[in-house]
């Protein structure tokens, strides 16, 4: 099923149609943006596709050989490689996606490839800790922290992520225990969104929250002045910074198995992962870039550059189901 | 029905199964067709739960069966007697009453319907805050959302009451309280029951707001054993747990029926109470506070964030608004049409099996959408 090659603009022979079709987890005005930038550079038609991860890889499976999709473009990596194992992807290889994107941050074989990064961090109230009391993901399972834990349920997908890769350093029983230290740390049961726990963190019902970078990056630029004064009762910790890194989970895209247009979707995946599309991710998504040659967004690097984890993201997906276990067991919601 | 003795049995039972589908008209056909597909996931899950039990299976019954059991009835419990207090006493001012902006917040009365549940749910937590994001909270949301379905059924058969029964009553000297308590109330009882069903099952159906205010549900679990752990047979499982519920709820409701049948010739219009002055101010609250609630609130903050969206993107909306509207009209064309084929067999044959298609055509309803997904 490889398919190898560049973005050639000669072989279309088969094809006369240009179009793309996308089958996308991710929501931003950004995106679409991107899209239409790609459609005025190459006269190629984007033509998207948005619903969850999950329900998009149940319907490639149930289409089958028919299904329309080109690429598909997930917001976790555990996503991508169920997508992969289920045979829903197509290995590419391509030179200027292996400059575009770090090893860490793409299937070994090129079933998939990282978009952007989202570290998972600790925000915390800047007026009632001292970021010197902050120290691991660990860390926050210690009984001083009783009652000022907030972290959404374990139905998300990034919390999921990061159980999986808590769990392939530490072994079962010592996630488990972790998990269990969690709940009873917890301020309140697990709801709402990321951007709930900052906002909960401001309206003094916590003290440190496990949240996305990008929220926020969201919250702190946002129309609603409650959402910004959210953002600004939180400072920003990077955990894990003496070990293992901070652990970063992607957005990431795959090429589907069946894809009628191969070809543009790797002229596409090689847009995104380019300069112009990278720069863009990161100033209005507040994503980190994963094409090392561009630079983060002003606000994220005055938050500080980090040590981010290096596990390959394969495994996030190899865990998942485990870690699933592992919440339930430990009674979290 | 005599047979002659020189046929064999089995010439006769051929030509008995003969008579019978000869019996069996064009109308019946198809609504029997109509039953079989609403009933392809039952079946489905019927098939999978042959196949032996999952070690996922086996995790979620020991940690999660227990909590998803009790969370989804204390919701359908806690939704059900609010959309009843919210429904009820508007339904029947709205049916029997006469006061300034009646007909107005008649309609006023069905609007929440358009808000669903989520919406209706994230709207909520951005005006009050997380504090309503638990079981009490979202039973109360829910109620906002669902009291509609209690408010009409309830308010047609308050309608469709006789004047001159009330009358009698009245003439007997129960006062208003009293013909409302024991003759308009208890007549107007399997409608109510009807409508607070298709509550439950609505709130046995929700996903997303149940989510988002982090109270699991049913539903909820079936979604988390089919994608987060990647096992359909735990799903499956699931599934026929809630199946359960959701039949043991509609025997009820049939049963309840059953037990009263009442049968009544409208004599005349009935005569609207008419309410002034302090009576009729109460009465325009009483209707008022569901649409506030159910409608007014929501909307508001809704236009509120559309207002603080940078740029409103109103041609994805435009074409999202026409996806929507082509949606709703061709299954509501869907809808309307086995429905009628539903209602017009049983109307014109009086047989046992129509009546059977019909009856599980309907379950079709109850079926969760993450069971047939």
């Amino acid at each position: 099923m490889a398919w190898q090659g560049c973005a050639t603009p000669g072989k279309q022979q088969a094809e006369p149609e240009k179009v793309v079709n996308i089958y996308t987890h991710r929501h931003y005005d950004t995106d679409q943006q991107l899209f239409d930038a790609f459609e005025k550079q190459t006269g190629i038609k984007v033509n998207v596709v948005k619903a969850a991860d999950d329900e998009l890889i149940n319907r490639m499976e149930s289409e089958g050989p028919n299904c329309p999709a080109d690429l598909l473009i997930t917001v976790d990596a555990g996503r991508l490689y169920r997508a992969q194992e289920r045979g829903l992807l197509q290995t590419v290889t391509s030179p200027s996606l292996d400059a575009q994107v770090p090893a860490n941050l793409r299937d070994p074989q090129g079933h998939w490839y990282g978009l952007t990064r989202r570290a998972r961090v600790i925000a915390y109230s800047k007026d009632r800790v001292k970021p010197a009391d902050l120290s691991t993901y660990e860390a926050l399972a210690d009984a001083k922290w009783k009652g000022k834990v907030l972290v959404r349920s374990s139905d998300n997908l990034y919390n999921q992520s990061l159980m999986a890769s808590i769990l392939s350093y530490n072994g079962e029983e010592a996630t488990l225990g972790w998990a269990k230290g969690i709940v009873a740390n917890m301020a309140r049961e697990p709801k709402g969104n990321d951007r709930d726990q900052v906002k909960a963190i401001a309206a003094g019902e916590g003290d440190v929250a496990l949240v996305n970078t990008y929220y926020i990056g969201l919250l702190s630029t946002s129309k609603d002045e409650a959402e910004r004064q959210a953002a600004a009762a939180i400072r920003i910790f990077f955990p894990n910074q003496e070990g293992r890194g901070t652990h970063v989970n992607i957005s990431g895209a795959g090429i589907a198995r069946f894809a009628p247009h191969p070809e543009y979707a790797l002229q596409l995946l090689e847009f995104l992962t380019g300069k112009e599309a990278q720069s863009a991710f990161a100033s209005a998504n507040f994503e980190y870039p994963v094409n090392p040659a561009v630079e983060a967004d002003s606000l994220l690097k005055s938050w500080g550059t980090f040590r981010s984890d290096t596990l390959n993201l394969s495994v996030l997906g190899k865990l998942n189901k485990d870690a699933v276990q592992i919440f339930d067991k430990a009674g979290w919601k | 029905m005599e047979v002659r003795a020189s046929r064999t049995p089995a010439l006769h039972q051929l030509s008995g199964w003969r008579r019978r589908v000869k019996s069996l008209n064009g109308w019946q056909i198809a609504s029997a067709l109509a039953a079989v597909i609403s009933l392809i996931p039952l079946m489905f899950i019927l098939v999978h739960l042959a196949e032996p039990a999952s070690d996922t299976w086996k995790h979620m019954a020991d940690y999660l069966l227990l909590p998803y059991i009790t969370r989804t009835l204390l919701l359908m419990l806690g939704t059900g007697a609010l959309t009843l207090l919210l429904g009820i006493p508007a339904a029947w001012l709205t049916a029997s009453c006469a006061f300034p902006g009646r007909k107005i917040i008649e309609m006023l009365l069905a609007l929440p319907l358009a808000i669903p549940g989520y919406i209706m749910a994230y709207s909520y937590a951005g005006l009050l805050g997380s504090g309503i994001m638990n079981l009490a909270g979202l039973s109360a949301v829910l109620s906002f959302a669902l009291y509609p379905y209690v408010y009409m059924i309830a308010r047609s058969a308050f309608l469709q009451q006789s004047a001159s029964l009330r009358e009698a009553a009245r003439s007997m000297g129960l006062g208003q309280g009293g013909a409302f308590w024991r003759i308009s109330l208890p007549m107007a009882r399997p409608a109510i029951i009807g409508g607070l069903a298709l509550v439950m099952m609505e709130v046995i159906n929700d996903y997303g707001a149940v989510k988002y205010y982090g109270v699991p549900t049913f539903t909820a679990g079936i979604f988390r054993a089919w994608f987060s752990m990647d096992d359909l047979n735990a799903a499956v499982r699931l599934s026929a747990c809630l199946l359960l519920v959701v039949f043991a709820l509609l025997s009820l409701e049939r049963y309840q029926r059953g037990a009263a049948r009442i049968s009544e010739v409208r004599t005349h219009a009935p005569a609207r109470i008419q309410l002034q002055g302090l009576k009729a101010f109460a009465a325009l609250a009483v209707c008022a506070l569901p649409v506030l609630a159910g409608f007014l609130l929501p909307a508001v903050k809704l236009l509120h964030w559309n207002f603080q969206a940078d740029s409103p993107d109103y041609v994805n909306l435009a074409n999202a608004l026409k996806n929507t509207l082509f949606l709703a009209a061709a299954a509501a064309a869907l809808c309307v049409c086995v429905a009628l084929l539903l209602a017009w067999t049983a109307r014109i044959s009086h047989e046992q099996k129509a009546h059977l298609s019909v009856r599980l055509a309907t379950l079709g309803y109850a079926v969760p959408g993450a069971v047939i997904a």
